[in-house]
């Protein structure tokens, strides 16, 4: 009986043992992975190609009419304001184009370089006056292709 | 739900219309009184609260903002833990920013407000950020916790909470903890206030 005893307190410290040293080697192996991963992560020195993406928007008029806003008013509002916020140089990297712009519903399509979408976010909220007209511009979504930010406007 | 929770102008149909637009489901305001729905939009009210006139507000309903202007405002700051439900420090008024006061800061535990139209401001003016930046800093570092607000005095300066979300991460702040600013913290801070 003693035995038997002795035996079962002998496997659970030997079991509470190997699992304590599988944890700390599954750490370790962990750790190790991290560093490989890290030395084979080029994703930080790599230029990425700047792809074109496709915000669809809404002018939304506060003070004065919708029809008011123009095409070429929001294309200099928007200059303005990205030139002021980062420079000449960040304008020429940005370049925000519209690219369609619907007169009658405030509905139109940005095109701007893909790594500058959070600037091009506060651009569009700190263009408050288009060609005298108070706006408040909303985006509504962000696409890939033109094709689909078309279909977007089409649906809005 | 989105809240906007320092929409500082006049609330009437418009500022719902633009609120509702934009995506908001609350606003907050120091001009609304009672809370109401307009449009589908929620106005609650918005109690800006100095130090020495605490007692007063202790039983009015909404989100209550406390106005930090100096350090003494957060003297002996555990006396204002439970009774505020946010922070907003007018880094203008209060000169240089000592250690004490960011350990205040930390101590007091209520989110700090950080008003969009003001950073912008700063911004457009080239006036530096140091102070937003510590803000930030010791947000991303978890030790206070930081929501945005627009700051808006009229409708066409309400802005859509992508671009609040945008000037944080322009700002430095990781993705995830400024999203949490945006939409998490404010929404609790509505569900927490009294209202």
């Amino acid at each position: 009986m003693l035995l038997i005893e002795l035996v079962v307190a002998i496997s659970l410290v030997v079991s509470l043992v190997s699992l304590y040293l599988g944890f700390g080697s599954w750490l370790k192996t962990r750790k190790a992975v991290a560093v490989i991963k890290g030395i084979l992560n080029t994703r930080s020195t790599k230029m990425v190609r700047p792809r074109r993406r496709y915000l669809v928007f809404e002018i939304i008029a506060v003070s004065g009419s919708l029809p008011h806003v123009r095409k070429p008013d929001i294309e200099g509002a928007l200059e303005s304001s990205c030139r002021l916020l980062y420079g000449v140089l960040g304008y020429s990297i940005i370049r925000p184009t519209i690219i369609y712009y619907d007169e009658s519903r405030g509905v139109g399509i940005l095109s701007f370089k893909h790594n500058w979408r959070n600037h091009v976010f506060l651009l569009l909220s700190l263009t408050r006056e288009v060609g005298g007209v108070k706006v408040v511009v909303v985006p509504r979504a962000t696409t890939g292709t033109r094709r689909k930010a078309m279909d977007y406007v089409r649906r809005a | 739900m989105l809240a906007d929770l320092c929409y500082l102008g006049r609330v009437d149909e418009l500022v719902a219309r633009v609120a509702r637009k934009l995506g908001y489901k609350v606003v907050a305001s120091p001009k609304v009184g009672k809370a109401s729905t307009v449009e589908g939009v929620r106005f609650i009210p918005r109690i800006e609260v100095r130090r020495g006139s605490l007692q007063e507000h202790e039983s009015g309903e909404g989100v209550k903002v406390l106005i930090v202007e100096s350090k003494e405002d957060l003297k002996s700051y555990t006396r204002l833990l439970g009774k505020v439900d946010s922070a907003r420090v007018v880094f203008d008024s209060l000169g240089d920013v000592s250690k004490d006061f960011i350990r205040r800061i930390i101590g007091l535990g209520a989110p700090i407000e950080v008003e969009f139209s003001e950073v912008v401001e700063k911004v457009q003016s080239g006036r530096p950020l140091d102070y937003y930046l510590l803000l930030l800093r010791l947000y991303a570092r978890r030790k206070i916790k930081v929501y945005a607000c627009s700051g808006a005095t009229n409708p066409s300066d309400m802005v859509h909470p992508t671009a609040m979300f945008s000037l944080l991460t322009v700002l430095g702040l990781p993705e995830e903890l400024a999203l949490k600013a945006v939409l998490k913290t404010p929404a609790e801070m509505v569900a927490n206030a009294t209202h």
